[in-house]
């Protein structure tokens, strides 16, 4: 009942309550009572150390591992509902695809197996390709043919081409050189903008950040957090503040004596320079105005760049 | 049915030109081995029965049945048959139409390769003078056995991890080598592989006659009394492999990042 509601009011596509998944009579725990929603049109990144439980539950969600307690729905049905595939379109990490067929062989096969009507399938694979920008002859060019990076735009292609509305990607970018970096943004934003969902799961923090709407972070088979990364981008920014030798004495004691009356925290000093934890850009400019009027020449301020994993754990700090 | 995995299973088979030739080859064998075992001794009759017992053996179904039934098998990297499975069930795809287009198709496959196998053995053994060895009876039992070596090779199949291969591998090579010594060119085997030998035939025997027991229609038609229990025996494995092999299927996980 609630399931259906969250899909009616709140556009939930995806549900998943208090799920776990764990081995050797619970010996083990894959997945510790991970729960997250992710809404129609949504992308959704999965991100953690490996080992961390996160091909596991997109194992639980495409219904290809049995979770041992929880609820996983897809648009308000369990994965394992027949009816719930058709709406699915997913890229294994690992790209173990029919060698021996050509690309044309295998896009077929995939848009057979998707049950797409055949009438279709000649377009539907010229749109494909064209989206994951494959240029090859695909009636020539055989999978075995292909290098890492062209099999993860074939992979891409199969994930596509029955026209899902949800996409489970595994790892897109894997193998792929800066130009397919571009070409997996630009096909997130493109299914975005179409209303697909995409349930990211990369090891690439850069590249989740840029495409991602939410971020749930896992580790131990917990979900230690899920935040928006607009919500991410405001978490408490690091100011590098670097100075000249003067007379005025900079020891620890008078930054952060200075930091605090500029509603900043001094973190640590290194020779001619300190970093700051600065909530905003407001308080970075109150710190240095106030540094500069102690008589601390300073000549130079940056904000230090800063890794999605590093504010993460600051923010569920 | 699932055509398209139909198709697909006889199409990566008979379309691969590395399996062409070794297909013709199986075809052409047994009436190759007739011509030879013919050539090479006086008791002509008993030389050409040996060459048809080839049709009967349970190694050689589990072998054709297994060539159609893997996917992995013309894929030149080892990866056995869980990362195409895994890409399969997130399709539309229920795990009882899989495992029934599977046991179609290899049924099919192997009928395809043994019905023909045979015809050119009969036809070598006209061209021979021989007595005729092929009829109807012969041809269904081939159709038949085709079908319940597939049913069992797919049940295999279904299996998790390398359990299947294994199985296979284990199974099919005591069919092939109890095959093997139990044939009449063996009698002059040395005194320690005697021993040998009969652990191979019993487990031979085993083999096929509790997971495979060969259906001979030959026997079943000529008999006094018609023996129901072959046929009840026949039916029942193939459904229980069947269904087996459908609920190994829908228990399996398949922990793809793993393989």
């Amino acid at each position: 009942m609630v399931a259906l509601l969250q899909v009616l009011i709140l556009d939930v596509l995806i549900t998943v309550d208090n799920l776990c998944k764990s081995y050797r009579n619970g010996t083990i725990k894959a997945v510790d009572g991970a729960s997250f929603t992710v809404s129609q049109g949504e992308i959704f990144g999965l991100i953690g150390p490996n080992g961390a439980g996160k091909t596991t539950i997109l194992g639980c969600l495409l219904a290809l591992i049995q979770p041992t307690s929880g609820k996983v729905l897809i648009d308000g049905r369990s994965p394992y509902d027949l009816a719930v595939k058709p709406l699915i379109g997913f890229l294994p990490e690992r790209p173990c695809y029919n060698r021996w067929m050509t690309i044309e062989q295998f896009l077929k096969y995939q848009h057979r197996l998707a049950k797409r009507p055949e009438g279709e399938l000649s377009q539907a694979i010229k749109e494909v390709l064209a989206l994951v920008e494959l240029d090859v002859d695909p009636k020539k060019r055989r999978i075995r043919e292909l290098s890492r990076g062209m099999l993860q735009r074939i992979g891409l292609a199969q994930a596509l081409i029955g026209k899902p509305q949800v996409c489970f990607l595994d790892e897109p970018t894997s193998g792929m050189d800066p130009l397919g970096f571009v070409l997996i943004r630009k096909l997130l934003l493109k299914c975005k903008a179409e209303g697909i969902t995409v349930v990211l799961n990369s090891h690439h923090l850069q590249e989740v950040e840029k495409v991602c709407d939410r971020i749930a972070f896992i580790r131990r088979g917990k979900i230690e957090s899920v935040q928006s990364v607009e919500s991410l981008a405001q978490l408490s920014q690091v100011l590098v503040v670097e100075w000249q030798s003067s007379t005025v004495e900079v020891d620890g004691a008078t930054l952060e004596k200075i930091a605090r009356q500029a509603g900043s925290n001094l973190i640590d000093i290194n020779g001619n320079s300190a970093r700051f934890a600065a909530p905003d850009k407001d308080v970075a400019a109150d710190l240095i105005v106030a540094l500069t009027s102690s008589g601390v020449k300073v000549y130079q301020a940056t904000f230090e760049k800063r890794e999605l994993v590093e504010m993460f754990y600051e923010g569920m700090n | 049915m699932n055509k398209a995995i139909f198709d697909f299973t006889l199409h990566e088979k008979f379309s691969n030109w590395k399996l062409q030739l070794p297909l013709l080859g199986f075809v052409i064998m047994p009436a190759y081995m007739l011509f030879l075992a013919v050539q090479s001794t006086p008791e002509r009759i008993a030389a050409s029965a040996s060459v048809w017992q080839y049709f009967q053996s349970s190694a050689v179904y589990l072998f054709y049945s297994y060539l159609f039934v893997s996917d992995g098998f013309v894929s030149s990297r080892p990866t056995g048959d869980s990362t195409a499975m895994t890409l399969l069930f997130t399709r539309p795809i229920t795990r009882f139409e899989y495992v029934m287009t599977k046991f179609l198709a290899a049924s099919l496959g192997v009928i395809a390769l043994l019905l023909p196998a045979a015809l050119l053995t009969h036809v070598v053994s006209c061209f021979l003078g021989l007595p005729p060895a092929f009829n109807v009876s012969v041809a269904a039992s081939i159709v038949l056995n085709s079908m319940l070596a597939s049913a069992f090779v797919v049940f295999l199949h279904c299996l998790p991890g390398v359990l299947g291969v294994f199985t296979f591998l284990l199974l099919a090579g005591c069919a092939g080598v109890g095959d093997m010594f139990a044939s009449p060119t063996s009698s002059d085997i040395p005194e320690i592989m005697k021993h040998f030998a009969q652990i191979m035939r019993n487990i031979n025997f085993w083999v096929g006659d509790f997971f495979c027991p060969f259906l001979n229609v030959s026997e079943l038609s000529t008999g006094v009394t018609f023996d129901y229990t072959a046929i009840v025996v026949y039916l029942s494995n193939i459904t229980s492999y069947l269904f087996l092999g459908t609920y190994v299927l829908v228990h399996r996980e398949f922990f793809y990042a793993n393989e």
